[in-house]
This record gives structure tokens, C-alpha cells and sequence, in this order.
């Protein structure tokens, strides 16, 4: 897993965690509010129903207690208007008005509006049910108004009916009003033609119920219907709830889209300084390629990455350097494992391998190829006589007459102990011979040991057709034997 | 010296002893009570102080109760009207005839002992006469008032109107000045009132109501005492009421608060209310 992966993993997973559980714990105390909402709106609405069964209660005991007395029965009878509004007039308290009428709907006496009376209500509906059915209680129109009406027959002897007596609660928002528990809240009592409710306000409703109550008479029986408002309260746990959502919703994309940006701007070149240093670990790209790439990568980024840069380019130097000095160290090793250590010339083991390549080059394309061995005359009088400093000075100083008069494609080693031998390519055995010549001359003329004129003795060969090496090895060897023996100082070429 | 104060005390005992009754005074609620009540204490007030009786004024709750109570003598003297007078001599001919009380005619200016009953309607009602009113809704004041149910039934059927079948529908309404509020108000179209009533409605809201009919003169009311009320008793009240002058603070204040036109009371007889019995065929 990168670690672009896990970074974001690392950032998002607490914030999610904590978005999740502040969401759950605010929807527990939502779901909490709702339940007591709810478990309030009921007992709300029993409240309502029992203060409307309780008002038809009291108008028809009300009804009831005015239509009893027999001084009420007589003053009906009598068409006793003081009577009945003085009985009247004490009820009305409580509600809006009482009336009594005559068996023929003629109203006697109306409380509290003394003087108002011998209207016909005969055929209002709900004096028919009543001399109908004895009793009335239902939702009517009385004065151009809804009312809430209830009414007993007045009987004389308990039998015969003599009249009605009609109490009326008009129907009004304060009134409907005060049948509320509370605030939050509408009660709206309706029938098929109209409705009165206590709030007109057009304010969002959560929830109705409708009641029924006793106010049921036919034809229009009454209906109530509690409206419960929306509650600003739970609006807002909603709205907090939503937003709460919303925002971790939206801090979670910016996160992400900032952790984005953050890997891409700062994650990223350590990805590619990784990739960079791997490549050159598989071997795809070699130091120098690695340091360009790390140049291009810390040229263009942060501070930390380009410190790493910095200090990757340092290391990588450090380490071309130290490979330089191993590659230094290395030829010199090499050097001197191809080398002789006193005369810098190859040594014999490096000679047998320019032999070997230059025979196959011979036996591939049969171009000419001769031996020239020199050795040193007399070098063990010289070792003896002059000590070994003076042996190694004339060793030296006989490779680099050598070495200044060979040609450039000759090839120059010590054979042995005072052995030189020299690798002519493209040269016959007359060529090698002249060459072999000069050498001798050189020397001859030109070095001297303690005062001594130093010599060589030359052995020249060129390689035949099918000749292996040490066969022609061999060849060179005896010629400059015969060098020895004819004299030294002198070039014998077989 | 004790001697003399014996004396003197003693004659202070039989003379506050003969003197020192209670009375009580009850009148009929032919108007609003309370307007009676303010103007009987000031009728009591002046008995009291012609007799020298602690005299109480009572307004009883209606006729009925009246009569039951001069009956049984919780009420000493009563004031009723004349209908109530004529049953109650009929019904207890024991009870004893103090005084009549007279007024000033409003018409004539006259002081006489005796009034009328008026039929009476608005001016905008449209009926001009008892015929047109058919129909229409007619109150009485009490079936046991003279001017308000006695003589303007009578007069009535004297026109061959039969009051229950005739209007709509009769109510009613115990007090002239009720009947007088509602016909003002509209509440009914026709109704019966003593003159006094309708005098005062139209000295307080000018020519609203017209005259249907009139009955014939009714005598006043009578004064009377329980036949448990000594003699003696029966005429120093009578001398007292003959005594009160026409402009007494009482009178005043009868036509100020009930506005009757109280003149003072006059001393007639039973055989005064005769008229009344043959009207009612007794």
C-alpha cells in the first residue's frame, strides 16, 4: 500500500469515524425529540378530546338543569318571558346565550340579550330534533354564526312537552382557543358548509388528527380536527441534522481534494526520488542518470524534497567519486596486475593474453605477426656487481628506451627476469628484424650501468601459418639464444 | 322622689309601649324592584315618622307573594293594586281599607284616584288600529295586574279580540316598563301599560309609541292592613296618608324614579272599587 494510500487513509479514517458517530449521537437525540414530540402530541390531543366531551357534558347538563324546574315549565306554559330570563340570564356565565321557545318554536325569553325575543325558530333543524328526539347536541348556525348548541325538551308532568330551551356556545377562534393546551397548536371545528379554527395563520402543519365528539347531531354532524403545527425546534435538530451531514459530507470531499493536491504537490516527488533510486538499484539507469533526475525532481519542489534532493545529489557525488577512486584504484589494480611493477611494461601474464588475441587475429585473417625478445647481457654480473638497486635501474631504463623506440602498434612486456618481449603486429621478420636492429643500437648507444655500456641480445620471429603459441614462443626463445651464443648484443631473426 | 319617677317611667312605657310596633309595608313589583324599593323607604320613612312605628318597607316578588303574605301576616299593610285588592277582599274580607292613592292626570292635570290602561304600539310598527294588529306579537305585564293584563284583556275582548288567538303569541313580561322597553325595542309589536308607563316613556324618548285603545279609569290602588292591625292602628296611617302633602318627597320621587305621578293618597271605601268588580264580572 502506498503511502499516498495510507496518508489519506490516516486523515479520512478518524474523520470519518468522528463525523459518524457525532451524526448517530445528533440522530439519537433527533429520534429522542421526535418520540416526546409525539408522545406530547397524543397527550395533546386526549386533552382535546376530553375538554370537548367535557363542554358537551356541561351544556347538556346545563340543558338538562333548565329544563326541569317546574317553575320553568310553568312560565313556558304562561309564556312567562321575566321567569324564564331570569333563569336564563344566571347560566349564561359560561356561555353565550340560553334561549327558551314554545312548543311552536316561538322564542319566550333569550339570555343575556333581555329584549330580544319573539323570534320564529320553528323550523331551524335543531329545535325539530329536538321536540323530535327530546335532545340536540351538534354544530349549527345561530345568528349568522357557528355555534355549538345543545338542547332538552321542556315537559309538563314529565310527558308532555311545553317548549325547548336551547344553550349556545358560539364558535369562535378565542374560543376554540381555550380548548388548547397549549401553543403549537390549531383546533379547527368544521361541518359539511363551514369551519372556524382557532389560528388562521397558514403555518406548516406537522400532523391532524380528527376527533369526533358528541356534537354529532344530523343532519351536519360537528367534526374537530387538531391540527399540530411544525415545531421550529424540530425543524432546527433537522436542519442541524442535514447540515451536520452536509458539511462532513463536504469537509470530507475537501479533505480529500486537499490531500489530493498535498500528495500531488509534496508526496509525489518522494514517489518519483523512490522510483528514481529504484531504477537505478534494478540497474536501468546508471549514477549520472539518477543524479539528473534527482536535479529535476528537487528543482522544482517543496523544501523537504529538495534538501533529499540535495542531500541524494551530494550522496550520489560521494558515491561517483568514490567510484571514480575505485575505478582509479581499479585500473590501477589493474595495472599492476597487467604490469610489471618495476618497468611499467605489461607483464608476462598480460602478454599472454595480447599473444593469444593477436594469434587468433593471425590464424583469422593471416596478417603478419613477429616476436622480438631482448635480454639484458650480463645482468646477474651486473645484479652482482653493482647490487640490485643498480639491476632494477638498468631494468628500467632499458624498458623506456624500449618503450620510446617501438612503434606504436608494438607491444612491450618484460618476458622475465631481464626478458623483454615485444609484439610487432603487421610486421614480417625483415621488418622485426630492423626494428629488433634499432632497439639494439639504441641501447647500445645509450645506456650505461656504473660506466658500463649496457646490451641486449635480440631474438626475432614471425609466426607461421598454423603455429600455436608457444611453439612460436618457442622460436623467438631459441633465436635469441643463438643471439647469446653468437656473441650478445646482436639481433638473430629466424 | 321615687314615687314621681315611677311615674314618670311608667307613663314613658305606655306611652312608647302604645306606639312602638313594627311595621311592615309591602308593595307589589309592578315596576323595577329596586326603583320601588328606594321609593318605599321614603314612603316607610314618612309613616314612621307620622305614626311613630318602626315602619319597614318590603317589596315583595309578585303579586302572589303579596297577597300570601298579607294573608299570613308577615306584611301588616299593603300596597295593591286595584285587581289585587278586589280578589284579596274577595278571598279575605277581613283585610281593612286604609287609603287610595291619587295621581295627577297627565292629560287633564287633574288629581284624581284613578288611571288607565293603554294598548300600545310604535309609531313605525304600521298597525293603526287593535284590528291590525292580527298576527303580531302582544304582551301583557302579570296576569294578576289591572292595567297590565285585567283591563286591557278586558278591552280586548270587549273588541271581540281574543288575545291567544288573535295576536301571534301573547308574553308576559311582569313589568309595565318592561313592556314599554320591549315594544321600544321592537321585541314585541303591541303592548299593555298602565298610562303612568307610557307617560314616562314618552317624557323620556319622545312621541315614539301610539295609543291603540284606553280602557276605562281604573280606581288607584288601595292601601289595606292585615286584619290582625288594630283599628286604632287602621286610622292613624289613614290620617297619615291623608296628611301627606301633593309635593312630599315621596310623591317627587315616585315620578322622578318610577315616574308615576304620585299626588299624595286620598280616603275612599271599599264600595270605591265596585267599578272594578262589575268590569271583572265578580
Amino acid at each position: 500500500m502506498s503511502l499516498r494510500v495510507i496518508l489519506f487513509i490516516l486523515v479520512l479514517l478518524p474523520f470519518s469515524v468522528v463525523s459518524f458517530l457525532n451524526i448517530y449521537s445528533l440522530r439519537g437525540v433527533t429520534s429522542s425529540y421526535e418520540e416526546n414530540l409525539q408522545t406530547s402530541t397524543r397527550k395533546s390531543v386526549d386533552y382535546i378530546r376530553r375538554e370537548i366531551d367535557g363542554l358537551a357534558s356541561d351544556l347538556d347538563g346545563m340543558a338538562v338543569h333548565l329544563s326541569r324546574p317546574r317553575e320553568i315549565v310553568h312560565a313556558l306554559e304562561l309564556a312567562d318571558n321575566e321567569e324564564l330570563f331570569d333563569w336564563s340570564v344566571s347560566f349564561t356565565t359560561n356561555v353565550d346565550s340560553i334561549l327558551y321557545a314554545d312548543i311552536d318554536g316561538i322564542v319566550l325569553a333569550r339570555a343575556p340579550d333581555e329584549y330580544r325575543f319573539g323570534d320564529d325558530i320553528g323550523n331551524t333543524a335543531y329545535f325539530q330534533q329536538t321536540l323530535a328526539a327530546g335532545v340536540y347536541q351538534g354544530m349549527t348556525t345561530v345568528d349568522g354564526k357557528m355555534a355549538l348548541v345543545t338542547c332538552r325538551v321542556v315537559r309538563k308532568y314529565n310527558d308532555v312537552p311545553v317548549g325547548i330551551t336551547a344553550v349556545i356556545v358560539f364558535i369562535t377562534p378565542e374560543m376554540l382557543s381555550r380548548l388548547l393546551p397549549g401553543t403549537g397548536m390549531v383546533l379547527v371545528a368544521r361541518n359539511s358548509r363551514t369551519s372556524v379554527a382557532s389560528d388562521s395563520s397558514d403555518a406548516p402543519v406537522r400532523s391532524s388528527f380528527t376527533l369526533t365528539s358528541p356534537f354529532s347531531a344530523a343532519p351536519d354532524p360537528a367534526l374537530f380536527t387538531v391540527q399540530i403545527l411544525e415545531d421550529d425546534s424540530g425543524e432546527s435538530l433537522h436542519s442541524l441534522e442535514r447540515s451536520f451531514l452536509l458539511n462532513s459530507v463536504v469537509a470530507g470531499l475537501v479533505v480529500l481534494v486537499i490531500m489530493f493536491f498535498i500528495a500531488r504537490r509534496h508526496l509525489v516527488p518522494y514517489a518519483e526520488i523512490a522510483r528514481t533510486i529504484m531504477a537505478y538499484s534494478r540497474k536501468d539507469i546508471d549514477l549520472q542518470v539518477l543524479q539528473t533526475r534527482i536535479e529535476k525532481i528537487g528543482s522544482h519542489k517543496g523544501p523537504e524534497i529538495h534538501a533529499i534532493a540535495r542531500a541524494l545529489i551530494k550522496m550520489t557525488n560521494l558515491v561517483m567519486a568514490n567510484f571514480r577512486d575505485i575505478e582509479s584504484l581499479n585500473k590501477k589494480l589493474k595495472a599492476q596486475a597487467e604490469r610489471d611493477h618495476l618497468t611499467g611494461l605489461l607483464n608476462r601474464r598480460s602478454m599472454d593474453i595480447v599473444l593469444t588475441r593477436e594469434m587468433e587475429r593471425v590464424s583469422r585473417y593471416g596478417s603478419p605477426l613477429s616476436l622480438i625478445m631482448a635480454d639484458i647481457d650480463h645482468f646477474k654480473h651486473i645484479n652482482d656487481e653493482q647490487g640490485h638497486l643498480v639491476g632494477d635501474q638498468v631494468l628500467c631504463a632499458v624498458s623506456e628506451s624500449l618503450a620510446a623506440h617501438s612503434r606504436v602498434t608494438d607491444i612491450l612486456c618484460r618476458w622475465g627476469g631481464e626478458e623483454f618481449l615485444i609484439v610487432c603486429v603487421e610486421t614480417d621478420l625483415e621488418q622485426a628484424v630492423a626494428c629488433a636492429e634499432k632497439f639494439r643500437r639504441t641501447v647500445a648507444e645509450g645506456l650505461q650501468a656504473q660506466g658500463q655500456t649496457v646490451t641486449l641480445s635480440f631474438g626475432v620471429t614471425s609466426c607461421q601459418t598454423g603455429e600455436s603459441t608457444d611453439a612460436f614462443l618457442a622460436r623467438v626463445d631459441s633465436a635469441m639464444y643463438r643471439a647469446k651464443e653468437g656473441g650478445r648484443n646482436m639481433v638473430v631473426g629466424i | 322622689m321615687a314615687r314621681i319617677f315611677t311615674m314618670v317611667f311608667c307613663v314613658f312605657l305606655l306611652t312608647t309601649g302604645a306606639y312602638a310596633d313594627t311595621v311592615k309595608i309591602g308593595i307589589y313589583p309592578s315596576n323595577d324592584p329596586a326603583k320601588l324599593q328606594q321609593v318605599m323607604d321614603i314612603f316607610a320613612a314618612y309613616l314612621e315618622a307620622k305614626t311613630g312605628d318602626a315602619v319597614g318597607a318590603i317589596v315583595t316578588r309578585d303579586y302572589n307573594e303579596l297577597m300570601r303574605r298579607i294573608q299570613d301576616g308577615s306584611i301588616d299593610i299593603a300596597w295593591l293594586n286595584t285587581l289585587n285588592y278586589v280578589r284579596l277582599k274577595k278571598d279575605l274580607p277581613t283585610i281593612q281599607y286604609i287609603s287610595t292613592y291619587i295621581e295627577r292626570n297627565e292629560i287633564t292635570g287633574n288629581i284624581l284616584p284613578f288611571y288607565q290602561a293603554y294598548i300600545v304600539t310604535r309609531n313605525d310598527s304600521g298597525i293603526m288600529s287593535l284590528d291590525e294588529g292580527r298576527g303580531k306579537l302582544f304582551a301583557f305585564t302579570d296576569n294578576g295586574s289591572t292595567s297590565g293584563y285585567a283591563f286591557p284583556n278586558m278591552l280586548l275582548r270587549k273588541n271581540g279580540i281574543d288575545p291567544h288567538r288573535f295576536f301571534k303569541k301573547v308574553i308576559f313580561l311582569k313589568k309595565h316598563d318592561r313592556v314599554a322597553e320591549a315594544l321600544r325595542r321592537g321585541a314585541i309589536d303591541v303592548g299593555a301599560m298602565s298610562d303612568g308607563t307610557y307617560f314616562t316613556m314618552e317624557r323620556k324618548y319622545g312621541d315614539i309609541f301610539r295609543v291603540l285603545a284606553k280602557s276605562d279609569p281604573i280606581p288607584l290602588d288601595a292601601v289595606v292592613a292585615g286584619e290582625t292591625v288594630s283599628e286604632e292602628k287602621v286610622l292613624l296611617y289613614r290620617k297619615a296618608l291623608q296628611e301627606m302633602p301633593q309635593d312630599h318627597r315621596f310623591c317627587r320621587n315616585m315620578r322622578e324614579v318610577l315616574g308615576w305621578s304620585a299626588a299624595g293618597f286620598e280616603t275612599r271605601d271599599d264600595s270605591f272599587y265596585d267599578s272594578v268588580r262589575q268590569a271583572l264580572g265578580d
